[in-house]
Order: structure tokens, then C-alpha cells, then sequence
């Protein structure tokens, strides 16, 4: 059985109390989110949920018994047709009380009582399966990309060693790559004509002017961002938002 | 009716008087880092208007 409300009623008597939440569940639904004091706020939120509840069954018994409750049948009708089906996924815990600083004039703590706006994890993630992005098709795909990762370098080792055989032979600072990149000279200072420095181990490029570049010690040298692209080299992770803006914003005024 | 027999004096009246005293509030740095303005804990921050990473009122 559930424990009796003890102590005075908001308002005075029963009476009042009934109506003023209800007129605050009414407002609740009609508005997703009101600011009202704490006190209302709390013994209005079990009303309204509910409220929510019986809108998720739906059916006509259940529309009575709101009903019974809120008197706007245009409010009924949101909270059955609308409400009720958004909240299908969640189990309870449908309306959200936040305090804010209390009322100006009588300093009653104040509240914002409003209808819970996002979905559910479990949700987001039944909904992400079977995309793009879905956990089961994620290892096939990332296989892929180790696998041609791994053909890639082993290629590109390949062509290294056999490339540094031939540059051992002639010079140690000749293309350890491809063309359009330098090995690094004695005294670390930039090859002509190559300002882009490349560090081997993180395979990572970094442009003059952005924020590691001083701090880079480089391994290679590359003549262009292409060129240091082509073997194999990226961008640091902070940076290639910007270079993908950068990308489109050069394919726009290329369409235009 | 009890009355009170003598005049409460200025004294006593100024004795018990200076046992009420006010207590600072407790302010917390908003957790929105963009903010970090005082504000009492658990409130949604009057200056941002954030709570917990949600946008709960409009900052005044």
C-alpha cells in the first residue's frame, strides 16, 4: 500500500492540492519544460510519470484515467499520440527536475521540471546497428585497412631498403621514399626545396607554421603535402579537420 | 497570561542578539569550463545556465 502523503497539502486542502498539479502536469505536457518551486516540482514529478505510463498503453481505459486527471483533451491527445510513443525505450525516469537559484522576492527555491529530451543508450545503440558505423561490420572493414596498411609498408619497405641500398651506395641524404622527399642532412638543417618535415615513427607530416613544426625532428623531408600523402604519411590527428575544411572549401570554389 | 515582572535589559537584549550570525553560502566553480563562475552547489549555473553539460535555463 502505498504510504500516505503526510503533513499539510500544497495549497491548504486536498482539494487545492489535486488541482494545482494538475494544472502543473498539464503545463508540463503542454510545454516540455516549467519553471516552478522545488516543493511543486517534486510532488509533481510521480504524477506526471504516471501520467506517461498510462499514455505508453494508450488505450481507451487508460485515456480515462488521464483524463481523469487533465481536463484539456487537446493535451490528452499530444501526451497518447505523442509523449507516450517518444518514451517506448525508456523504463521510468521520464521527467528530469533541475534546480536553479531561488525566486527573487520570497526566496523559494526554485526548479525546472521538464520531459527527459534524449534517447536512451541502449536506444542510440539498436538504432546505430546496422549502419555504417555498427560494431559487427567495424573488424571486416579494419581488417581491410590493416591488411592494405600492411601491403602498403611492405611495399613501401621494400622500396626503402632497395632505395637505401642504391642511396647508401651514392648518398645517405637521397629520397628515402619517393619522389619528392629528402632524407634528413648531417646537421639538420632543411634540404632546398623541402619544407615539409615527416617523422617515420608516427607517420605523421607537419606542415611549416602549424603548432609542432619547430618541435619536429625531422626523419624525411617531403616537397609537397602530396607528396608526403603519397608515401604514406598523415596529417596529426589535431590538424585534419582543418585540412578536410580546407579540402572542401578549395572543392566549392572549384565547382563554383 | 504570563507577563514579564521586570524590563529586559539593554544589556541582555544586546547579549542574546549577538549569537545570530550570518553563514557564508557555499560556493562551487561552475563545471562548465568555459565558465567557472561561483555559484552554490547543485544549482543550474545562473551565468552559463548549464547543469551537468545540459542547457537548463537561459543565462541571464
Amino acid at each position: 500500500m502505498p504510504t500516505p502523503t503526510k503533513g499539510p497539502r500544497l495549497g491548504g486542502s486536498p482539494a487545492h492540492e489535486r488541482l494545482m498539479l494538475a494544472n502543473l502536469a498539464t503545463s508540463l505536457f503542454e510545454h516540455g519544460k516549467i519553471t516552478t518551486t522545488e516543493t511543486k516540482a517534486k510532488r509533481v514529478r510521480p504524477l506526471a510519470e504516471k501520467l506517461i505510463t498510462k499514455a505508453k498503453r494508450g488505450d481507451l481505459h487508460n485515456r480515462r484515467q488521464i483524463q481523469r486527471v487533465i481536463r484539456d483533451k487537446d493535451i490528452v491527445h499530444k501526451l497518447v499520440a505523442e509523449i507516450g510513443p517518444f518514451f517506448s525505450d525508456r523504463n521510468g525516469g521520464y521527467v528530469r527536475i533541475t534546480k536553479t537559484l531561488p525566486r527573487k522576492g520570497d526566496n523559494a527555491p526554485m526548479a525546472v521540471i521538464e520531459l527527459v529530451a534524449e534517447k536512451t543508450v541502449t536506444a542510440e545503440a539498436e538504432k546505430a546497428r546496422g549502419t555504417k558505423f555498427a560494431k559487427d561490420a567495424k573488424p571486416a572493414e579494419a581488417t581491410e585497412a590493416v591488411e592494405s596498411q600492411v601491403e602498403a609498408e611492405a611495399t613501401e619497405a621494400a622500396g626503402e631498403t632497395t632505395e637505401a641500398e642504391t642511396a647508401e651506395a651514392a648518398e645517405s641524404t637521397e629520397a628515402p621514399f619517393d619522389e619528392g622527399s629528402h632524407g634528413p642532412l648531417e646537421d639538420g638543417s632543411q634540404p632546398e626545396g623541402f619544407p615539409i618535415k615527416g617523422n617515420a615513427g608516427s607517420k605523421l607530416y607537419h606542415v611549416p607554421g602549424s603548432s609542432h613544426y619547430d618541435r619536429t625532428v625531422a626523419e624525411v623531408w617531403f616537397a609537397d603535402e602530396a607528396a608526403a600523402e603519397a608515401a604514406g604519411f598523415q596529417l596529426p590527428p589535431s590538424q585534419r579537420e582543418k585540412a578536410a575544411e580546407a579540402d572542401e572549401d578549395a572543392a566549392t570554389e572549384d565547382e563554383s | 497570561m504570563a507577563v514579564p515582572k521586570r524590563k529586559m535589559s539593554r544589556s541582555n537584549t544586546r547579549s542574546r542578539r549577538s549569537q545570530w550570525k550570518a553563514s557564508a553560502v557555499h560556493l562551487v566553480p561552475c563545471a562548465n569550463r568555459a565558465c567557472k563562475e561561483l555559484k552554490p552547489q547543485h544549482v543550474a549555473c545562473p551565468n552559463c545556465g548549464q547543469y551537468a553539460g545540459r542547457q537548463v535555463v537561459e543565462p541571464a
